[in-house]
């Protein structure tokens, strides 16, 4: 049966004779599109719905993410002391068993040293990120609407999902600026991070090809590179190694290896 | 299957049970593990969210509930300036504290139906799901709440937003 938006507006502040919210009771059970209408014009729907938003917060959530992060196999001791208490106990083994089984992250090998080829596109990176310091993008103020469509725009060019739910922060840092860039014929994607010292880290993501995986210091700089299905992704920053494979871990997780 | 995505919304619906957010990392923390525990009962296909949650209420209920309870009396922890984003301009900021004050005033039941319906977006029949109860407790609870918080149409709102996460 099909309401008029007043009588809606009615049945919200309970207004209606009895029957009639009883009536509208049982259609809602029935008829999701009722529901929808009925929550649009819900008073407190939407000011509940934006004010628990923003939660939890980014250190709380970066508490969360680094816990699970610290999980993985291999992680050296550093990342795992940021744990809370409840992956030091006995229940890290269940986190562990879990991760044989793909459930948080990839159960690829533990990070270990490797020699790089420095003439890949890694390399080309490193170069440019060492450009990078904190005042390079001190003053970049992001902006959740256009940081979305720009995601969306380089997604499309890298054939990537790229959400900027999941991507506007991971473990701590904030997304500052998308950029498409490209690495021969193929586009390389940039999304520029700050920690919470400004300190700037690179996520790059190029289509297609291979490369050593694994953590490398390049250029002073902290690396670690992994693959995708179809892609190869490079996390790098000044900061190090140990800090830096734990958020590598944890856009490993965002990424959905 | 991917959880890590989700712990914003294991955390918020953790803290709607709980109504204190460190024990809100808590639940969200033994929700997590269940899940690992029980990986073999989830299938594709089937709502992770609506999984996660149903475990994180079952471990609340059943074995979580009343050693906290016990410990801090009932009482919830209203204290928002820690909690809400800080990317917001101090307008909605404050908007936001009186929302969420008077929210985590609520009942346990109304907090978590609330939750789920009005934050996390879920149907009606999904959030009895999670909740266990019939869909037109869930109505009813909401009905509730409308008549509770009625006063928010007072409060003078900021025009900038976030979006949920």
């Amino acid at each position: 049966m099909s309401y008029a938006d007043e009588t809606l507006r009615a049945f919200l502040a309970q207004e209606l004779p009895a029957a009639t919210a009883r009536k509208i009771e049982a259609d809602l059970a029935e008829d999701q599109e009722l529901e929808r209408r009925l929550m649009a014009l819900d008073p407190v729907a939407a000011p509940i719905g934006e004010a628990f938003a923003g939660l939890p917060g980014s250190d709380r959530l970066a508490t969360l993410e680094a816990a699970l992060a610290a999980a993985r196999p291999g992680v050296p001791s550093p990342a795992r002391a940021r744990a809370p208490l409840w992956l030091a106990s006995g229940a890290a083994a269940g986190i562990a068993a879990g991760l044989a089984l793909g459930l948080f992250l990839s159960g690829q090998s533990a990070p270990v040293e490797t020699a790089r080829d420095t003439s890949a596109w890694h390399q080309a990176v490193a170069e440019y990120q060492a450009l990078y310091v904190p005042e390079t993008v001190a003053h970049v103020a992001p902006d959740r609407v256009q940081l979305g469509q720009e995601l969306s725009r380089a997604g499309a060019a890298a054939a990537l999902a790229l959400p900027f739910e999941t991507l506007q922060t991971v473990a701590g840092l904030t997304l500052r600026r998308v950029q498409v860039l490209g690495y021969g014929s193929r586009p390389l994607i940039q999304l520029v991070y700050t920690d919470t010292a400004g300190q700037p880290y690179a996520l790059c993501i190029l289509r297609g090809g291979t490369a050593p995986e694994g953590p490398a210091m390049l250029l002073a700089q902290s690396s670690e590179l992994w693959s995708l299905a179809e892609h190869q992704v490079l996390l790098i920053g000044r900061t190090d190694s140990r800090r830096l494979g734990a958020l590598a871990n944890a856009f490993q997780s965002v990424l959905g290896l | 299957m991917r959880i890590v995505p989700l712990l914003p919304r294991i955390w918020r619906f953790a803290l709607s049970l709980t109504g204190r957010p460190d024990a809100a990392d808590d639940l969200t923390q033994a929700t997590c593990l269940r899940a690992l525990e029980r990986d073999g009962q989830w299938r594709e296909g089937k709502a992770l969210a609506g999984w996660l949650l149903t475990i994180c209420r079952s471990i609340w209920l059943n074995e979580v509930r009343a050693q906290t309870v016990r410990k801090t009396g009932g009482m919830t922890s209203a204290k928002s300036h820690d909690l809400i984003d800080e990317r917001l301009s101090p307008e909605t900021r404050l908007f936001a504290a009186q929302i969420y004050a008077r929210v985590m005033a609520l009942p346990e039941a109304q907090r978590a139906t609330v939750e789920l319906v009005y934050v996390q977006q879920f149907t009606y029949r999904e959030a009895a799901e999670i909740l266990d109860v019939p869909i037109g407790t869930v109505m009813s609870r909401l009905a509730t709440v409308r008549a509770a918080l009625a006063p928010l149409n007072d409060v003078a709102q900021p025009t900038t937003k976030v979006k949920p996460r």
